[in-house]
């Protein structure tokens, strides 16, 4: 094995990394189309649990370019990605998937006699997302609207009329812009079966959202958005859709022990 | 395959320029906050405080107040609390200045600029 992994933590022999859960039933097939042999099933009821025994399965070497100002460090980008990785391999293949939150470890023989209260709760998050795939939108702004032309300030009320009209205008342009937006996330919602808020912000960002949206009504998911585009583009707004992600925005275990 | 450009490949054609870049990955997955409870917090301890700090920062601010940790609200560096402060004090000084002004003989008052 070469450099510890980021997340080597003190890990007893019998500790997993803890990726996903999908049904028992479609666990080992997908485990065998992926072809990762550090992966295993573990059975729990109708449940399959993807771990790994073996955290060198994180690539250590080649380079991974970290934008600047993102306050991660590279064996974390490199780990985050690995898991990334593995879990959209999974969501691919499986009818329903569970993404753990990363970094998971688990005690093995703890995870075999999972409590039935947390089985119940990965069935429903099963349920929840079977047929379905998470798409994010971002929605962001692009420029400042063009300043109206000044008025001829040659009096002290052409210039007061000017700065009025000017402030009108942006008040009126915000408005659009926020008329705009609204109409596409309702329009979204209609046909999605959940909408989350991301927490990460950017310079310019009106909205970061992810969609849980169902395989058939994909199309009308990203027609809307395209047909929104140039109405937004015109206001000084850009919609960046990202996808598809496995559900990780809809199936929050909360941090599992 | 580099990392930092992970394939796009979506199963339907998207509404505009998909951008799956490292960024994108990360905030998907970091989004819920990285694992910090349980038997890891012990060892996580060991570990230099800069790495814990950004490790924590990185994992989402509702995570973070979900598990008692909220340390980073009060630091400075990390929720941008300095520049309130900052104006506050300036006021307080304004106020203090104004104020010794005031005492101050005619004549030897600064004029405010036009």
């Amino acid at each position: 094995m070469s450099a510890p992994a980021p997340h080597a933590i003190d890990r007893r022999p019998d500790t997993v990394w803890w990726y996903a859960v999908a049904d028992a039933s479609a666990a080992g097939e997908a485990l065998r189309h992926l072809g990762d042999p550090t992966l295993r099933a573990v059975t729990v009821g109708p449940l399959g649990l993807v771990v790994s025994t073996d955290e060198s399965a994180v690539p250590q070497d080649g380079e991974i370019r970290v934008p600047a100002g993102l306050g991660v460090d590279e064996d974390l980008a490199r780990a985050a990605v690995h898991h990334d990785e593995v879990v959209s391999g999974l969501a691919a293949l499986v009818p329903a998937l569970v993404p753990i939150r990363f970094g998971t470890l688990a005690d093995h023989q703890g995870l075999s006699t999972l409590d039935p209260a947390t089985v119940q709760h990965c069935v429903t998050l099963l349920d929840r997302v079977r047929g379905c795939e998470e798409w994010g939108l971002r929605l962001m702004r692009t420029s400042q609207e063009p300043e109206p032309e000044d008025a001829d300030a040659t009096s002290g009320a052409a210039y007061l009329a000017a700065v009025s009209d000017r402030h009108r205008a942006r008040r009126e342009a915000a408005t659009a812009r926020e008329d705009l937006v609204a109409v596409l996330q309702n329009t979204l919602a209609t046909l999605t079966k959940q909408v989350a808020r991301l927490s990460t912000r950017r310079p310019g960002q009106l909205a970061n959202l992810a969609y849980l949206v169902p395989r058939e009504r994909t199309p009308q998911f990203h027609d809307t958005v395209r047909a929104a585009q140039d109405d937004l583009r015109r206001r000084g707004v850009e919609a960046v859709v990202t996808g598809p992600w496995a559900p990780y925005s809809f199936t929050d275990l909360g941090a599992v022990t | 395959m580099d990392p930092s450009v992970r394939a796009v490949v979506p199963r339907s054609a998207p509404a505009g320029p998909a951008r799956d870049t490292l960024a994108d990955v990360l905030e998907r997955v970091l989004d819920k906050g990285v694992v910090i409870v349980g038997d890891v917090v012990v060892s996580i301890l060991d570990i230099e405080l800069l790495t814990l700090k950004l490790r924590l920062f990185i994992s989402s601010a509702d995570t973070a107040r979900e598990m008692g940790l909220d340390w980073w609200r009060n630091d400075r560096f990390f929720s941008g609390g300095g520049a309130a402060d900052s104006n506050e004090e300036l006021e307080q000084l304004r106020a203090r200045v104004a104020e010794l002004e005031a005492q101050l003989p005619d004549g030897h008052r600064e004029e405010e600029p036009e």
